[in-house]
């Protein structure tokens, strides 16, 4: 079975002219107050991120929406596969409580619950997201019972420099570099992580599935990203001839690391990583120039570095 | 509209004259880098003679290596820094400014591929970070970024000829007050940010460095300087 989302009319009969009215005024007032919303970027690029690792361990793909037509509806995560959704409201103030304008929180995250069930989804999450830390884990120690089942308030941060949320934030800073390309990233390069996955988005905005942001962002900068190529060894593209004369270069070490190869000299004052994987055609065009000169030393290689 | 620092005088203005006119040949505009690159030293060794007695760590990206930063260096040891005193890193950056159809008119990356470090302690060093044009600050924000994550340096001097109005506070404002509070800024002008898709300045330094200095392909090239200091290091080892 697959969820399947509810017409308008359907949703009045649902929950009322009324809701499905002011719903709709949320969702022309969220896309003009969230354009542009350095926050709101920057989770969905951190859900992505997370997503991204579920899809490679798993094989299933998530679709993303923002100021999705729903009761909750900055960011709404589904795997209709599973009949699994996840929905999000973002509050970037400390100013948020469960009960504020006439429990209008509360009102809308049981609508979402309500209306995810009757469209389908067995398992329906709904968070609040605050980026006030002490908030979010009042709001979360006071969830109302009547939404206490599917719902969690959470914190997650936000700084107008997004390299000083990662810094100060190792669990975010994780996630991202488990898709750097890099084995030990630094701060920035998972901060480029961030800034490709983001940029990528918002190319693809407002829905997309979580693999096509991913293939955006590397088809954009092919340097930052790891690549996923289920069940090929990146290191296999290497061919034995290159091998033999990359290996007879003097001083000269390299290895394949998350998919790139990586390279220094001597004691490592000059090294790199190409900027384009092992599964990339112009790495093939690189081979054949490296057989075809056939040098025998680093100097002699390293402008095709 | 381009203002003047009170680190300029007339032979500075004359060489940012020339980077400025498109006219100019890649020769006269090498050469004009290099002289900067030796003004900049002069106005370094002058303004922070203390600093300049210790260790110095010069840093830079390709296509300033053999020009600016190559003035730079030389210029330092013409007043008198003793070469062993001085470090020098190199960095290749590929730049990756902005998503087609994307409003983030933020994006900004400068990823490093390729770099040339000689080692030092960072932690005692004083940093040089030179450039031909600070504008959105990324590459320098990277680079830093990447020599400082494991220490702080005593200080650290962004030294360019020309910078853009605001560059000093945007690259401030990505790293830790502590960090930030050693930045000391050298530049001969300060201009507007660029308006037009093509992000460069005007005046500037007469459009892309890239082409100006007949460097159409950065990733394959390797200069001279950083060639000249490995060989050294690698006799000295």
């Amino acid at each position: 079975m697959t969820p399947t989302r509810l017409s308008n009319n359907a949703l009045a009969q649902l929950v009322g002219d009324a809701a499905v009215a002011k719903r709709r005024a949320r969702i022309v007032g969220g896309v003009a107050a969230a354009r542009g919303h350095d926050y709101e970027q920057l989770f969905i690029a951190h859900r992505v991120a997370r997503l991204l690792m579920k899809f490679e361990t798993t094989g299933t793909d998530a679709t993303v929406e923002w100021q999705s037509a729903e009761f909750i509806d900055d960011v709404v995560v589904r795997r209709d596969s599973a009949l699994c959704v996840k929905a999000y409201q973002l509050k970037n103030t400390a100013e948020v409580s469960w009960t504020a304008n006439q429990n209008t929180i509360t009102e809308d995250f049981q609508l979402q619950a309500t209306v995810s069930a009757i469209e389908g989804y067995t398992r329906t999450r709904l968070r609040l997201v605050c980026s006030d830390r002490d908030r979010a884990t009042r709001l979360n120690n006071g969830v109302p019972a009547t939404i206490a089942a599917q719902t969690k308030a959470i914190f997650f941060p936000y700084h107008e420099k997004v390299q000083k949320v990662i810094e100060g934030h190792a669990w975010m800073r994780d996630d991202f570099a488990l898709l750097s390309r890099h084995a030990d990233p630094s701060l920035v390069d998972c901060v480029d992580v961030a800034s490709v996955l983001a940029g990528a988005w918002s190319v693809l905005k407002p829905t997309a599935a979580v693999s096509a942001v991913f293939q955006q962002a590397r088809r954009t900068s092919p340097t930052i990203l790891r690549p996923f190529v289920p069940g090929a060894d990146p290191a296999a593209r290497l061919r034995p001839e290159v091998r033999v004369i990359l290996d007879g270069l003097p001083g000269f070490k390299y290895d394949i690391v998350r998919g790139f190869l990586k390279w220094s000299l001597d004691a490592g004052n000059t090294s790199g990583t190409l900027k384009i994987d092992c599964f990339d055609p112009d790495f093939d065009a690189l081979q054949d120039q490296i057989v075809q000169r056939t040098p025998a030393t680093f100097e002699e290689i390293e402008e095709l570095l | 509209m381009r203002a003047f620092t009170n680190f300029a005088d007339d032979s500075t203005r004359s060489l940012l004259g020339i980077l400025a006119d498109k006219s100019s040949s890649e020769e006269l505009y090498r050469s004009a880098m290099g002289k900067l690159g030796e003004a900049l030293a002069e106005v370094i060794a002058r303004e922070f003679a203390t600093a300049c007695r210790g260790s110095v760590y010069l840093v830079c990206t390709v296509e300033d290596a053999d020009f600016l930063a190559r003035g730079l260096l030389e210029g330092l040891l013409a007043t008198g820094v003793d070469s062993s005193q001085v470090r020098f890193a190199c960095f290749w950056n590929e730049r990756s400014r902005k998503f087609t159809n994307s409003d983030i008119e933020a994006f900004d990356i400068a990823p490093i591929v390729k770099q040339y470090k000689e080692p030092v302690d960072v932690s005692s060093t004083l940093l040089i970070m030179v450039k031909s044009i600070i504008s959105g600050a990324c590459v320098v924000k990277t680079n830093l970024s990447t020599l400082v994550e494991k220490a702080i340096p005593q200080r650290v001097i962004v030294a360019a000829p020309v910078m853009v109005r605001g560059s000093k506070d945007r690259l401030a404002s990505e790293f830790s007050p502590e960090l930030a509070g050693r930045f000391e800024y050298v530049t001969f002008a300060l201009d507007d940010p660029a308006t037009g898709a093509d992000h460069l300045v005007e005046p500037g330094i007469g459009g892309s460095v890239y082409k100006r200095l007949g460097m159409e392909n950065k990733a394959s090239y390797v200069p001279d300087l950083v060639k000249r200091r490995r060989r050294s290091f690698s006799a000295t080892a």
